[in-house]
């Protein structure tokens, strides 16, 4: 659970977040190709009344409780990126949603999978980070 | 140096890969009764049910073994071990030398007293990989079953089979399916979520006898109560153990499990057990109880894996916790969730139910802190009350608005999520933990105070 010292991550600045949600919607669409905000591997949930949004994403961690608990071994650690992957053998036993301190496993109710950010592994840049308008994420390598 | 390992599942797994991570050199063997590559054991309910094919059976792929350079033994079982000539007898009497052992035996079926399980076909159990072909193969004959035992292997066989198409009757001497794992309010709505499906369902009674004859195999089973159920095929799923056995003969300590310390080791220092076998400190309850899951087990492997491997990192301990599902109907439960069953003080429950929905959450609440929850229907948040329990954080503000999921618990959560990034920052003072190497630890100016830390969570 411990966060890795030199890899680039995906951070929000939350002043400087709206709650737009097209960071999620952008994501669905990469990733499942339909624009629903409740498939993108990035959720907001928004504070209305101290204005601030709470951003639920993938942390990459070192040791991620999510492979510990996936029970089919379908969700792997690059060893040399570091980035924390799902793939297509899920089953929905929804044991990584249960141990995810951070909230960052979505559940795909229509397939009935569990879905995760990947930091878009094909593109330059996640597309959450491209799209965002104001700027309210980062992708970038930090000291922490 | 020669690292053995005994047992092929989660355990073992973890074991191997954080081994592998520490030390590139030396010996690794595996041994197993099973001649199965490493399977998931938790997925032949689903194999049952033909949602998962034979070749994705497999934990890992299939040149794990070579990759991590582990020798095998698949097949064979242990039937001793000498931990003074370090030293592994196998039942065709040949034996094995190690340095480092890891116990990662899992558990065993406790089978009750029941007139006939032996005498005919069609009577297994739900543990390994053969028995779900087993099963797969008696199916072909009939497509009645009988489940004895509503635990969650019961009801996850069970509803394996209902999904292949077979009529299941599920027996259960308590008067609540799955107790072990749901309280009673969720107990029922299970129920009747089951039997929704079609599934018939017999609580509160048992079974005096197994019926059958030699050219058929089963034909019924007959309850307590008189009554007579048809089947073809009965799985006996009353219940697990842990398998111990390797420890009858040798002074090992053995209380529920493998008493272990937060080091995985057990009363032989250089002699390990983690996973199903192994006895560990539970957080919620503050005391030591064999937590067997899939999660907790691979775990478990990778602390003992690195412990073996001489990188002494303290075990946190473990939370109980089970996730599955019915008919996209997904159930959590973790920690100590139904108070009433067990004893304790000043504790608080936080229920919010909306079966129509097929939503149901509880929370349990003890001196400020979680200690237990369960989900059904909305899991969303569940993982961040689960790291709660797991950190035992001070969780009396928001108490309230967790269920609402109302925004102070997001609040919480990201100061809670700030400190820990910053946490990290913070250049702690290194404790003797993280420093003791373990080679250190044979020697004789650091067994007392290994041993002082052996037990201090009890």
């Amino acid at each position: 659970m411990k966060l890795t010292l030199k890899q680039k991550q995906i951070y929000s600045r939350p002043d400087l977040c709206i709650g737009c949600r097209i960071c999620a919607n952008a994501c669905a669409l990469v990733h499942e190709g339909e624009a629903n905000p409740r498939l993108g591997r990035i959720n907001i949930r928004q504070n209305l009344f101290e204005r601030y949004e709470y951003q639920e994403l993938c942390r990459h961690c070192d040791d991620p409780p999510c492979l510990d608990a996936c029970m089919v071994g379908c969700i792997e650690k690059d060893q040399e990126t570091g980035i924390v992957t799902n793939d297509d053998r899920c089953v929905g036993c929804w044991m990584c949603v249960m141990v995810c301190p951070y909230g960052s496993m979505k559940r795909n109710l229509k397939e009935q999978v569990a879905v995760k950010c990947d930091q878009c592994r094909d593109r330059n840049r996640p597309v959450c980070v491209e799209v965002c308008p104001t700027g309210a994420l980062v992708f970038e390598e930090r000291e922490d | 140096m020669e690292y053995v390992i005994i047992g092929n599942s989660a355990a073992a797994v973890g074991a191997i890969e954080s081994i592998r991570r520490v030390d590139q050199k030396n010996n690794l063997t595996v041994i197993s009764n099973e001649k199965n590559h490493v399977y998931s054991r938790p997925l032949i309910a689903h194999y049952l049910a033909g949602n998962v094919s034979e070749d994705r059976m497999y934990y890992r792929p299939a040149d794990f073994y070579k990759i991590n350079r582990v020798t095998t033994h698949l097949g064979i079982r242990v039937t001793e071990i000498d931990p003074v000539a370090e030293k592994i007898c196998f039942e065709n009497g040949s034996k094995l030398g190690y340095d480092r052992l890891l116990i990662a035996t899992g558990s065993k079926v406790s089978i009750p007293p029941i007139t006939g399980y032996r005498d005919f076909d069609g009577v297994y159990i739900f543990q390994s990989y053969n028995d779900a072909k087993r099963v797969l193969w008696r199916l072909k004959k009939g497509k009645k079953a009988a489940v004895i035992g509503a635990g969650l292997i019961g009801l996850r066989a069970a509803y394996g089979l209902q999904e292949a198409g077979a009529d299941v009757t599920l027996i259960e001497l308590l008067p609540e399916i799955a107790s072990r794992v749901l309280d009673q309010k969720s107990s029922h709505f299970i129920k009747s979520i089951l039997e929704k499906g079609g599934m018939k369902v017999l609580t509160g009674c048992s079974v005096q006898e197994i019926t059958g004859n030699k050219s058929e195999g089963v034909t019924g089973v007959i309850l307590n109560n008189g009554e007579i159920v048809d089947c073809n095929m009965v799985i006996l799923s009353t219940g697990v153990a842990p398998n111990t056995s390797l420890a009858e003969n040798i002074p090992m300590e053995v209380n529920l499990g493998l008493v272990v310390n937060p080091y995985f080791q057990t009363s032989f220092s250089n002699i390990f057990a983690a996973g199903d076998a192994a006895e560990t400190f539970d957080i919620p309850r503050g005391t030591g109880m064999v937590n067997a899951n899939w999660p907790n087990a691979y775990e478990q492997g990778r602390y003992a894996g690195m412990c073996m491997a001489g990188e002494m990192i303290r075990y946190p301990g473990s939370v109980g916790m089970n996730s599955v599902s019915f008919y996209d109907i997904p159930v959590i439960s973790m920690g100590l969730f139904d108070p009433n069953t067990e004893s304790g003080e000043k504790i608080e429950v936080k229920i919010r139910e909306n079966f129509e929905n097929k939503i149901y959450q509880k929370l349990v609440f003890k001196d400020n802190r979680l200690k237990g929850a369960i989900f059904i229907g909305d899991i969303s948040y569940a993982g961040a009350v689960n790291d709660l329990i797991r950190e035992q954080t001070l969780v009396g503000v928001i108490k309230d608005s967790i269920l609402e999921e109302k925004y102070q618990l997001y609040d919480f959560l990201r100061k809670r999520r700030k400190n820990m990034v910053e946490g990290t920052m913070i250049k702690w003072p290194e404790t003797h933990s993280s420093t003791i190497r373990y080679e250190k630890s044979f020697n004789e100016e650091t067994w007392t105070e290994r041993e002082l830390d052996k037990r201090d969570w009890r």
